[in-house]
């Protein structure tokens, strides 16, 4: 017997139903899926650095303590792993350690998410200007076990004799290296160079190294305290070292005009070190500070990016075993034997390369001095002026006492 | 007497009562609102929803981490509009919206044309205009940053110095900085497009340019008035995709100029991501972010009515 039209009808909607149902299924499931079991040994982890880096040494973690393991998730530096952050704590959803820099250290301890870690066993262990650096009001929420600094690189084949110590030495060896048919120096101007910041280092030195706090105070303005350094940099291009082309270069642009012999002098922060050793295994060459131009030779550089705890952490004594390793000498030591970094901690001392020179000591002694991570607050948004600025000062839009005012004008228009 | 035949009684048909809309719902069943269901979750969750709060977040202080939020009017109205990178940003957009539509329309067409007709290599041709729009723009932007160099080992430098002229600062003059942005996008863009183009074209049937050619039509005439008019639809989609595409571009200026020189080749989105996520300026890109959906909106509408308007007239 054939199926009655309402058979049918009820047969084929029930079909319907189900076709949809099972389609809109998995958007409710998806949707309702978020939860998941409490574990006293899991330690969830928010990394800067990718997995290619941070892998081995959550593996080496786990296996010096078998009772704990370690979730990661990845998000690449800067503005992609600001935002993940941002997310996450605004969710209530931010891992138990995640990093604080000098992007977002500010808006961490303003608001109150990440926990001081000052009485801790390895803060002891900290070098001070990282422990500074993290610091506010006594309390320290963020470890930091290295710091990065920036300056000129020389090829000593090209620059053989000693390298000059005043700016206006430098200035005067690129004459004489570019009338020989050298190409004396390059540098990327995407922003602040590592030249630009150094010279702006030694103007903080001779304001006794609280230029920005006096500029935040009103004691100073960004017009008196930069002008000078801004003008011993511009003389790069007044005197025909560089000309607007500098610009439009980008630091992978000039690596492999200095791997190939064919430039005397370009800057690059210690991690360049294995770039240009990879490129050029036979290249002598070394690392030198920024020649002075008020007063002595400086670099230009900061701290790493700290771990951070978070203060909603499910599992905050787990964390505390992380960090604790990682901010001592086993970890420390597996962290910079992989990936070549100048670790600060007191408890272990870094086998390092020869070329990096005097940088060594001048990181561990905190002699370097990086306007974003100075300033007081609107880091970012003084940073991104400031590297437009330093960009059109290099295309001749500005002259240098412009870029003071407008760095004044823009602090004054975010408070 | 014959019976008289009485005549048939007219059939008054009465007309079926309207069914309310609770009937239609009824017989209508559920399956299509479960089908659709899915895309209505999608489209609340991920655009009415950030939208909505955008435009919440556009009245406050908000800095992307702290509870505490402050109402504080349309301050971040007024303040965006003071802001000299955002309108430089906005200035460029619009530039680089305006010149990839023109450029890529322009060039995209004639090329169509071409890649229609027939000649040996024909698909190894189109695959070979197609090729630049697969690749990732992040990745051209930086292979783009090589070739553009202004170095004299740059790709296009060298290639200049053959001739003995000096080396260009491709990227580093404001002006220069801008049109290569354009120009590497127009590069990567009309191969795209000009295949949206032939696909139109080869639904054009023959008959109609046999037609034409009857009727003693010049080869100009042929595109002027047939071709062009039929190709009004692709027109319209093809402009629709270039101005939206346009309007929120980031990744190709970005990764070619980083924005600069200074704030020469910035755009919009740039902005809106550099102020909302590093400056922890929510508020104030949330207001550009609703500036630039009505924008974005109003464009588009004004775009569409035109096309409407000119496909109403070739048909």
């Amino acid at each position: 017997m054939s199926p009655s039209t309402a058979t049918r009808l009820t047969r084929r909607s029930l079909g319907r139903i189900a076709a949809a149902t099972a389609v809109a299924a998995p958007v409710a499931g998806a949707l309702a899926a978020c939860s998941g079991e409490d574990d006293p040994n899991k330690i969830t982890f928010l990394s800067w650095d990718n997995a290619e880096v941070m892998g081995p040494v959550i593996e080496q973690f786990e296996k010096d303590n078998p009772d704990y393991h370690v979730e990661v998730q990845y998000a690449a530096p800067v503005a992609g792993y600001i935002q993940k952050l941002q997310t996450q704590l605004g969710s209530n959803s931010a891992t138990d350690v995640f990093i604080i820099t000098a992007e977002n250290k500010k808006q961490l301890m303003d608001g109150a998410f990440v926990q001081d870690q000052s009485g801790e066993p390895w803060a002891s262990n900290l070098n001070e200007t990282a422990v500074e650096t993290y610091s506010r009001d006594g309390k320290l929420y963020g470890s930091a076990i290295s710091s990065w600094a920036g300056g000129m690189v020389v090829n000593r084949d090209l620059v053989p004799g000693e390298f000059p110590a005043d700016w206006d030495g430098f200035l005067d060896l690129c004459k004489q290296l570019k009338a020989d048919g050298t190409v004396p120096y390059l540098e990327a101007v995407v922003g602040m160079t590592d030249t630009f910041c150094a010279l702006l280092g030694q103007q903080n030195v001779v304001h006794g190294g609280t230029m920005d706090q006096q500029i935040w105070d009103g004691d100073l303005t960004f017009e008196e305290a930069w002008t000078p350094a801004v003008k011993a940099w511009y003389r790069l291009f007044e005197e025909g070292i560089l000309d607007t082309s500098a610009a439009g270069l980008t630091g992978d642009v000039v690596l492999p005009e200095f791997q190939q012999g064919r430039l005397a002098v370009m800057t690059t922060g210690s991690w360049g070190i294995s770039g240009i050793s990879n490129g050029a295994p036979d290249l002598d060459f070394r690392f030198e500070a920024v020649p002075g131009s008020a007063g002595e030779p400086y670099w230009s550089g900061a701290v790493s990016p700290g771990l951070a705890i978070n203060v909603k952490a499910k599992n905050p004594d787990a964390a505390k075993v992380f960090i604790e390793w990682m901010s001592t000498e086993p970890g420390v030591s597996f962290y910079q034997q992989a990936n070549q970094f100048i670790s600060t901690v007191k408890d272990y001392e870094p086998d390092l390369p020869a070329q990096l020179g005097d940088l060594v000591t001048a990181v561990q002694d905190g002699e370097y001095y990086l306007p974003a991570v100075s300033w007081i607050d609107n880091n970012d948004a003084l940073s991104t002026e400031a590297n437009a600025l330093t960009q059109q000062l290099a295309t001749g839009d500005i002259e240098p006492v412009d870029v003071g005012k407008a760095m004044d004008a823009k602090l004054a228009s975010l408070r | 007497m014959g019976t008289a035949t009485a005549p048939p009684r007219p059939v008054i048909r009465q007309a079926a009562p309207q069914p309310t809309r609770l009937e239609r719902l009824r017989r209508r069943g559920i399956e299509p609102y479960l089908f659709t269901l899915p895309v209505i979750v999608v489209f609340v969750v991920l655009f009415a929803v950030p939208l909505v709060y955008s435009f919440y977040y556009s009245l406050t202080d908000f800095n992307g981490y702290s509870t505490d939020v402050n109402f504080v009017g349309f301050e971040n109205y007024t303040t965006i509009w003071q802001d000299t990178s955002m309108l430089a940003a906005l200035g460029f957009t619009l530039l680089f919206t305006v010149a990839t539509t023109v450029a890529i329309t322009v060039l995209a067409i004639p090329l169509a044309l071409i890649l229609n007709q027939k000649f040996f290599g024909r698909n190894l041709v189109r695959s070979v205009f197609f090729f630049p729009s697969v690749v990732s723009v992040a990745i051209l932007g930086l292979v783009w940053g090589f070739i553009l160099a202004p170095l004299g080992s740059g790709v296009i430098n060298s290639v200049i110095g053959w001739f003995g002229a000096q080396p260009v600062a491709w990227l580093a003059e404001p002006t220069l900085a801008k049109f290569s942005v354009v120009a590497v996008a127009v590069w990567s863009g009309t191969g795209w497009h000009a295949v949206l183009y032939l696909a139109y074209l080869q639904a054009i049937p023959s008959e109609f340019y046999e037609a034409a050619s009857i009727d003693g039509a010049s080869r100009w005439q042929r595109f002027r008035h047939l071709t062009l008019p039929l190709l009004t639809p692709a027109i319209t989609i093809s402009q629709l995709l270039l101005l939206t595409g346009g309007l929120k571009v980031y990744d190709l200026p970005y990764t070619l100029t980083g924005g600069g020189p200074g704030f020469a080749t910035r755009t919009l989105t740039q902005s809106i991501i550099e102020n909302g996520i590093a400056q922890g300026e929510v508020g104030k890109a949330s207001a550009l972010s609703v500036v630039f959906f009505l924008a974005v909106g109003l464009i588009i509408v004004a775009q569409l009515a035109l096309s409407r308007r000119l496909e109403a007239r070739f048909s």
